[in-house]
């Protein structure tokens, strides 16, 4: 299957040349049947990498270790679904599902407008086939899943024990669905610019790919988040890491974009900002993605060491994404015009635009320190970087005008408003912030944080903006139909999803900054050093190394891995809280001959197993570092004495040894946290893109024509009056 | 599976020369790009442009009933946006009536973009009149 899956890569390859060439040429020359051509060229590639895809894939569940990227990435105690999601562990596998995603969001969007934008699909078209092409050159000449082992080995090395976590199933797909889904936008508004059709349908047809592309790529953030904070031994869920920040920075712009978006929809102003934040949006996530896969910064999440190739490839591709979008921007100003004028600074519009200033100030902060390593190296030879301080000097103040903006903005009608309606709208949610600020500063310590204090303040503002708009909504609702105030809420809802929608996304995200503000502003930490019946006290609560643990994981009459860890027990003024029971998991190495049969297990992977108690109000988390060097020591003397001995005698040593920890343990370091509202964090994510799938589903017909036909009534009325005027 | 191999991959070669032919191998009876392509492309426009402004009025409609707005800024920003909505139908009117031809590449369209809906209830001008009649509009 290897030879049928790597002729697929060739034949995808010639296919999305095909594509790009019939593509320019239909939309230069007018034929169309070429454009229609091109269209089919991209259909057929999700269908030759939806082949190939699914060979990776029955490669890796049926441990077939002919494939080179099974042997280092599968074995056959990986259990299925880690199989499964091994696929996409590996480089080659990533670029393929990047690749394959790539063709079926695009031909999803070229079939449900295959009768639109016909003079805008063509060059569209050339651009996805493009990045298609780039892939599958990849695919074929660097990266292919599809390399053979000349000696199939009897088993593989397995997933890498990090990536052993459900997310792993979920969260890389989530991100690259985000990104490649950011490539459509892009793909249009080229083809817009360079068709000079730069109106209102490009827009239209990109809103929905846009918002999915957003939801999705957010959803894939806060999934690794979550992942980080419950599986690395570090305490946090976000480290402002390079592979982090890479996913947050298309996020960001886009976010921006979804809102300005609107300004051009209903003004037809901010043409050159909205072209230009699309297309920076669709190269930042190539950015992204050539950081995930090019290793190039140093992260926490960087598994692969991509080589010179890849990397220079993909530098070539943003060079020229952006010198290409930086081309069409700067050629087009002259159809970028904006029709309008901001009539009011008082106005939605100065809202959006403000908000967009923030958003790219908070992407540019992001970016800046993300390259910093690369830029320092480039000036001073030395690889500096910025830590998460510098991040939160410029980040939780654009943060704070962001959740301010969240609030301010919903209330704030298009073109002008008054400020007198101003005054009146924003005195009930000014009165709620106002009471949340004194009953913070006189009821807790949060005065001691003015930063942590003024978001806690905006986000109570924005979120009794939003409840208003909630209320006042249904009461007109119900106010226009006999409907009770349920069946009026839901109804509002449903009518009305971009909207309310929206509004949804703004509780979220407001309850997700006081998730952060809270767990980061006050978070207690503690790295200790106990000896078994010590304890610490860390932010009110008592932490007692009970006893030692041990426990060996036996997979298929192997060892697959020993657990040191630790009983801990947390108890608050006295009374008991919980039993954490963090370890430390050590996988072996297969270099048995190099480390020793103990030894080995001590120099391969190792995870950490976090445990922590979770609640509303504040979770309680504990992970755990054994004595290395008292590791070290026994596994030493044991591999001195075993190194001829036989197998059995070896694997019983291990259990000896996982024994001996339990009876003679050493001092072990901890790192333990109690953070304040960690769980809204995730509240809030899920409120957010709660709010994101009530915007992306669509509303039904019969509601679209009724929602016009009052509009076009009265519209008619109107030309009607000017028709006869004029007659 | 040395004999498959070859005979799958001619098998999706041929399956994939077929489809991206099929447009080209058509052509003596497909059809053409309108020539007023440009025309067609504008109406589209124009009809979304359209359809948002008619959204735009039902959500001034939803500003006005939601308290964000005064009867008076209400009615100078709904008479503006009916004067841009009337404008856009001239436009549209000047374009003619559609050609066979671009109803035919306007085929299977939808015939509103999928700009927000607001209310369904029409209320014309009673929409300030009720307005006025609660409490915060």
């Amino acid at each position: 299957m290897a030879t049928l899956g790597r002729a697929l890569l060739i034949l995808a390859f010639a296919v999305t040349i095909y594509a790009v060439v019939s593509a320019l040429y239909g939309g230069r020359k007018r034929k169309p049947e070429w454009v229609v051509s091109s269209r089919n060229a991209m259909y057929a590639l999700f269908g030759l990498l939806s082949i190939a895809f699914l060979i990776l894939e029955v490669a890796f569940l049926r441990d077939d270790f002919s494939f080179e990227t099974v042997a280092t990435h599968s074995s056959t105690t990986t259990p299925i679904l880690y199989k499964f999601a091994a696929a996409w562990s590996s480089q080659e596998g990533s670029l393929l599902l990047w690749a394959w995603l790539l063709s079926g969001f695009s031909s999803l969007v070229l079939f449900l407008n295959r009768r639109r934008l016909q003079e805008i699909t063509p060059y569209a078209t050339a651009v996805l086939a493009g990045f298609g092409t780039f892939f599958t050159m990849l695919l074929v000449f660097s990266n292919s899943p599809f390399e053979t082992l000349s000696i199939v080995p009897p088993d593989g090395t397995g997933l890498n024990p990090l990536l052993r976590h459900p997310a792993m199933m979920i969260h890389p797909p989530m991100l690259y669905s985000g990104y490649t889904l950011f490539t459509i936008p892009f793909a249009f508004a080229v083809g817009a610019l360079i068709a000079r059709r730069v109106d209102a349908e490009w827009i239209s047809v990109t809103r929905r790919f846009t918002l999915a592309a957003w939801f999705f790529l957010g959803i894939g953030i806060m999934l690794g988040a979550r992942w980080s904070y419950a599986e690395l031994g570090w305490g946090g869920y976000w480290a402002w890491d390079p592979v982090e920040n890479a996913s947050l920075m298309p996020w960001l712009t886009g976010t921006a974009f979804l809102h300005s978006m609107m300004i051009q929809e209903k003004r037809g102003m901010l043409k050159v900002w909205n072209s230009s934040l699309v297309l920076a949006t669709g190269t930042l996530a190539i950015v992204g993605t050539f950081l995930v896969r090019s290793g190039i910064l140093d992260s926490i999440h960087a598994f692969v060491d991509a080589g010179n190739y890849v990397a220079f490839a993909f530098t070539g591709l943003i060079c020229a994404m952006t010198l290409g979008s930086v081309y069409l921007v700067v050629s087009r100003r002259d159809i970028l015009r904006s029709e309008h004028r901001l009539d009011s600074l008082l106005s939605r519009e100065s809202m959006f635009l403000l908000n967009n200033i923030v958003l790219v100030a908070m992407c540019f902060v992001v970016f800046w320190g993300t390259f910093f390593p690369l830029i320092s190296e480039a000036v001073t030879g030395d690889k500096a970087a910025v830590g998460p301080p510098w991040f939160s000097k410029y980040i939780v103040p654009l943060a704070l005008v962001l959740i301010l903006l969240t609030g301010v903005g919903p209330v704030i009608p298009w073109r002008r408003a008054s400020w007198a309606n101003a005054r009146r709208v924003f005195a009930l949610p000014a009165v709620v912030a106002a009471i949340a600020f004194v009953v913070l500063l006189l009821l807790s310590d949060a005065g001691d944080k003015p930063w942590a204090l003024g978001l806690f303040t905006v986000a109570a503002f924005a979120l009794a903006v939003a409840a208003q708009e909630f209320w006042r909504g249904t009461r007109a609702r119900m106010a226009m139909s006999d409907q009770h105030a349920p069946g009026a809420f839901v109804s509002m809802v449903r009518r009305n999803r971009r909207r309310y929608g929206g509004y949804i996304i703004h509780i979220g995200v407001a309850v997700l900054f006081i998730g952060v503000a809270a767990s980061s502003a006050f978070q207690h930490v503690e790295d200790v050093r106990l000896d078994v019946g010590e304890k610490t006290e860390v932010g009110g609560y008592t932490f007692t190394y009970v006893k030692p643990t041990s426990t060996i994981s036996i997979r298929d009459g192997g060892v697959e891995k020993i657990n040191f860890g630790a009983r801990m027990r947390v108890t608050k003024d006295g009374h008991f809280v919980a039993n954490l029971d963090p370890a430390r998991g050590y996988y072996p190495s297969a270099a048995v001959v190099a480390f020793g049969p103990v030894g080995r297990f001590f120099e391969g992977e190792a995870t950490s197993e976090v445990r922590m108690d979770a609640g509303w109000t504040r979770d309680v988390w504990v992970s755990l570092a054994p004595d290395g060097q008292w590791i070290n020591k026994v596994s030493d003397g044991l591999d001195e004495k075993l190194k001829n001995a036989p197998v059995e005698q070896q694997l019983r040593a291990v259990g000896g040894l996982a024994a001996f920890y339990r009876s003679n343990p050493p001092a072990a370091t901890f790192r333990v946290l109690v953070s304040p509202l960690v769980m809204w964090v995730w509240i809030g994510a899920i409120i957010t893109f709660l709010g994101g799938a009530v915007a992306l589903w669509p509303a039904p017909d019969a509601a679209r024509r009724r929602a016009r036909a009052s509009a076009a009534a009265r519209v008619a009325q109107d030309l009607g009056r000017t028709k006869a005027k004029t007659t | 599976m040395d004999v498959l191999a070859p005979l799958l991959i001619i098998l999706v070669l041929g399956a994939v020369v077929w489809l991206i032919s099929a447009p080209l191998r058509a052509k003596a009876t497909g059809r053409e790009l309108p020539a007023d392509v440009r025309d067609a492309q504008r109406r589209r426009d124009l009809e979304i442009e359209r359809d948002q402004k008619y959204a735009e009025i039902r959500e001034l409609e939803m500003d006005l009933r939601t308290g964000k707005l005064s009867d008076a800024d209400y009615r100078e920003t709904d008479r503006a946006l009916r004067a841009e909505a009337v404008d856009i139908l001239h436009a549209l009117d000047e374009l003619g009536v559609p050609t066979e031809a671009q109803r035919d590449a306007d085929a299977g369209v939808p015939p509103v973009s999928d700009a927000a809906p607001v209310a369904d209830e029409p209320a014309p001008e009673a929409a300030v009149a009720q307005s006025r009649n609660t409490p915060d509009a």
